[in-house]
């Protein structure tokens, strides 16, 4: 028995795999199979904006940083002047930042790094609250980038 | 237990783990973004691998589940099916460990999920559940064969 059954699971995860395949390429919701963040981020029409680039926009008036990661989070350290939006308390939180970022002329947001998906969920989430895609961006490397810079950080609760 | 009441727990045990699988499974083929958001949450896979995961385990997990729905490939969809819950016991019980406040995206993402701790404590409970129905199907055979 385990060895047929060993053999028929394999058959399962190919033909699984394949229809996988097949239907991510046909279908228009399909994925694109590498390059992981920034290809989802691109097919959503938001941008990902390096530590540079985040740089250079602060410096630009009508620029907002959102920090996508926890309360707790973000009271340890954030950028300094980020406003919190985490991507799990979004609406409770959304209230109270929504006069400044609809102010806003660009609004990156991070959260932890490469391997976090908090940022592309809150960038989505203002999508659909109707902030056109040209005014959001996600700084992919985020807190753990803004700190290998040697860049100053804050700390304490948000507003 | 005799032959007929084992066929038929046996039989549907199958039908509730595919219950189980399909309806995890058919979210996430819809929403490929969504799950690949959720996937990211874990903090466990380099992100270049993200978005073929979140493409390939849905449909794994949608064909395991025809299997045990029509009995066609049986052991091997028992087979997957522990193992796809051992791997999520895996992945759930690293974020608990690590603190991770995050959504399991185990049904489809931004669907009110539980929290990881509930999740890996279900996750145990559809792990035995699959092995109770894995052990009955070698049961079901051991007697069809006159064993």
């Amino acid at each position: 028995m385990v060895r047929k059954g060993l053999l028929q699971m394999l058959g399962l995860v190919a033909a699984g795999a394949a229809l996988g395949l097949l239907f991510n390429t046909l279908s228009p919701m399909g994925l694109p199979l590498t390059g992981g963040k920034e290809a989802r981020m691109a097919q959503k029409g938001i941008r990902m904006v390096t530590l540079d680039e985040v740089r250079y926009y602060l410096d630009q008036p009508g620029t907002i940083l959102v920090d996508a990661r926890s309360p707790e989070e973000y009271a340890l350290g954030h950028i300094p002047g980020a406003l919190n939006l985490p991507a799990d308390a979004f609406d409770p939180a959304f209230p109270k930042v929504a006069r400044r970022l609809h102010g806003a002329s660009l609004i990156i947001i991070y959260c932890s790094g490469g391997s976090c998906g908090t940022s592309e969920e809150v960038a989505g989430k203002l999508q659909e609250r109707g902030f056109k895609d040209s005014t959001l961006a996600v700084f992919a490397d985020g807190l753990p980038g803004w700190m290998r810079a040697k860049l100053p950080i804050q700390s304490g609760a948000g507003e | 237990m005799g032959r007929r009441t084992t066929t038929w727990l046996e039989r549907l045990g199958r039908w509730g783990l595919a219950a189980i699988f399909l309806f995890a499974a058919v979210p996430k083929i819809l929403d490929p973004a969504g799950f690949a958001e959720d996937v990211t949450h874990y903090a466990l896979l380099p992100d270049a691998t993200v978005n073929v995961v979140a493409i390939l385990l849905p449909w794994i997990e949608a064909v395991g589940a025809l299997a045990l729905l029509t009995g066609f490939a049986a052991e091997g969809g028992l087979l997957l099916a522990n193992l796809l819950l051992l791997l999520f016991l895996g992945a759930l019980g690293q974020a608990w460990a690590r603190g991770l406040d995050i959504d399991c995206g185990c049904f489809g993402h931004g669907k009110g999920n539980a929290s990881v701790a509930l999740a890996f404590l279900r996750d145990l409970l559809f792990f035995l559940f699959a092995g109770g129905v894995l052990a009955l199907r070698g049961r079901r055979l051991r007697l069809a064969a006159g064993r």
